[in-house]
């Protein structure tokens, strides 16, 4: 699991260079959900991803970002029952 | 007039940001939830002060710019026009070039006109602290900087691994008294649950949008506001003030007629910025061409049809109305991170849908190789999303020259690339590759939103 981790590229979610271990460790239960996109060229991902995780977290990572306006309205209803506890 | 930069005296700046809702010929499609029922602007409330989401719904065509934002924006407003003679020249071109140049403003980017303005309507509402999330950090610094000049607190959840590694942006925040954050935190349940699981994580954007949500919400004083630098509609409205400036520039170039408006289209901001006001004069009959740019790669303007689309591919998400690939499409990596969206902003697939904007999309490679002979010729090293419109610009100006006519095209160079140099640098050791999205694979995930309804624009 731990092979590409020093591989190195731009992260274009954060805007600047980071390694492969980021990408896969971004949470402990799966990885950065554009994993497959920024590292298919340069290792075979879809394999690495197939070999190391579940179908769940497969079926997760296909998931693309929601429209922003859309997500904030979940978190504002999550932030909403912090709030009530 | 033969001017490489042309001025507008402080005095010259418009008063009223244009509201393109106003005159569409057909209005903007409400967001829809899972019921088939829009989406109440009273669900942003808690995040957005009132002013501000009463512009997000506004249908009013013009508002004005209050005095106060028109006094800080003159600090770096009105932008210049630039002529791109030296491009011009390159290029052979009989076309005339002209660029805003949005990146002179303090934080080296557009995003301060919408983060001023926004600080302005959120003191004014009485709000004492604004919240954001930020990755390297451009959103989060022009939000410090408008908070400064309006004497606002400015709290900023930086993703941890971008806290320890990209400090510049960090001390930026900072200088201005932006409070930087590295998320996740322990100020916040989202942050200390993360925390808790596992006490090293480098953190994640999601996780700081999180954090910055729930500091606005959960804030009992009830002083505290998020903010957002993208997609919204009163994000756009502020932007208008870009193309506002520009038509009266082009006057004073002694330009009666432009052909042709060009930005790249990501979240959306800067494309409208500049072409919403000549969208404006193409409604009213002109003969303008308005391209927004995407990478090839992402089609999302493009190919796709016009259809509800779900956000996710779980189906949870209310329905919004945007050109879209379908929410099974995955788009294939590309170096310019702030045209990642996978559904356009609503406002610009409706005006695409009336036929009044021609999406291109163009390879990352032609991109770049763009932003290099922008580089070597204009000067100025271009943000990476920003490379998309000179590679359009360059397009047609090399068609101008193939059907010899003296065309007039403008587009927004919405920032500078200084704090984003390994693209290039990528692009420079042969590291960047194009890839083409295969029909099949397009047609197939078009498929998946079949039994979806289609909007109605009769």
């Amino acid at each position: 699991m731990t092979k590409y981790d020093e591989l190195v590229k731009r992260c274009p979610m954060l805007g600047h260079q980071i390694n492969f271990k980021y990408c896969r460790s971004v949470s402990p239960q799966s990885p950065c959900r554009k994993i497959l996109d920024c590292w298919f060229e340069q290792i075979p991902i879809q394999q690495y991803i197939s070999e190391n995780y579940d179908t769940e977290v497969i079926n997760k990572l296909m998931i693309p970002p929601k429209p922003k306006i859309l997500s904030i309205l979940e978190l504002v209803e999550q932030a909403k029952a912090v709030k009530q506890e | 007039m033969n001017a490489t930069k042309i001025f507008l005296n402080e005095q010259d700046m418009p008063k009223q940001w244009y509201n393109l809702a106003a005159d569409l010929p057909k209005p903007p499609l409400p967001p829809l939830g899972p019921d088939g029922n829009p989406v109440s602007p009273d669900m942003l409330a808690p995040v957005f002060p009132m002013n501000l989401i009463e512009q997000e719904v506004s249908t009013q065509r013009w508002i004005d710019i209050p005095e106060k934002v028109l006094e800080l924006y003159n600090l770096w407003r009105p932008s210049p026009l630039y002529r791109a003679k030296r491009l011009e020249e390159y290029l052979g071109t009989p076309a005339r070039i002209y660029y805003k140049n949005e990146g002179v403003s303090p934080a080296g980017s557009h995003k301060p006109n919408t983060a001023v303005a926004q600080a302005y309507y959120n003191k004014e509402f009485g709000i004492k602290r604004l919240t954001t999330e930020t990755g390297a950090g451009q959103w989060g610094s022009a939000l410090s900087f408008a908070c400064a000049l309006l004497g606002l607190e400015c709290k900023v959840f930086m993703v941890r691994i971008s806290f320890d590694q990209k400090p510049y942006r960090r001390l930026m925040m900072e200088t201005w008294g932006g409070k930087c954050i590295p998320s996740p935190s322990s100020e916040t349940n989202a942050g200390r649950k993360i925390l808790e699981e596992n006490p090293d994580t480098p953190g994640s954007l999601g996780i700081a949008i999180s954090e910055a949500v729930e500091a606005a919400v959960t804030d009992p004083t009830g002083g505290t506001r998020y903010s957002l630098g993208s997609v919204l509609n009163h994000v756009m409205l502020h932007q208008t003030v870009i193309g506002l400036e520009a038509k009266k520039q082009l006057k004073l170039a002694g330009e009666s007629k432009v052909d042709i408006v060009i930005g790249c289209a990501g979240g959306g901001s800067n494309f409208a910025g500049l072409s919403f006001p000549f969208v404006a004069d193409k409604i009213n009959g002109a003969d303008i061409e308005i391209i927004p740019v995407e990478p090839s790669s992402c089609p999302t303007m493009t190919k796709a049809p016009f259809s509800y689309d779900f956000g996710d591919t779980a189906e949870m998400t209310p329905l919004l109305p945007m050109h879209s690939l379908g929410h099974k499409f995955v788009p294939p990596p590309i170096h310019a991170g702030g045209l990642r969206y996978h559904g356009m902003a609503p406002l610009v697939s409706h005006a695409i849908e009336l036929g009044l904007l021609s999406p291109r999309a163009i390879h990352q490679l032609e991109c770049y190789e763009a932003a290099m002979i922008w580089a070597r010729t204009e000067g100025f090293i271009s943000a990476p999303e920003t490379s998309h419109a000179i590679a359009a610009t360059i397009q047609e100006a090399k068609r101008a020259k193939e059907e010899g006519k003296e065309k007039v095209i403008i587009l927004n160079w919405s920032g500078h690339g200084l704090m984003d140099l390994t693209g290039y640098e990528a692009y420079m050791n042969g590291k960047l590759f194009d890839y083409p999205l295969p029909e099949e694979e397009i047609k197939k995930s078009i498929a998946t939103m079949a039994h979806l309804p289609k909007p109605s624009l009769a």
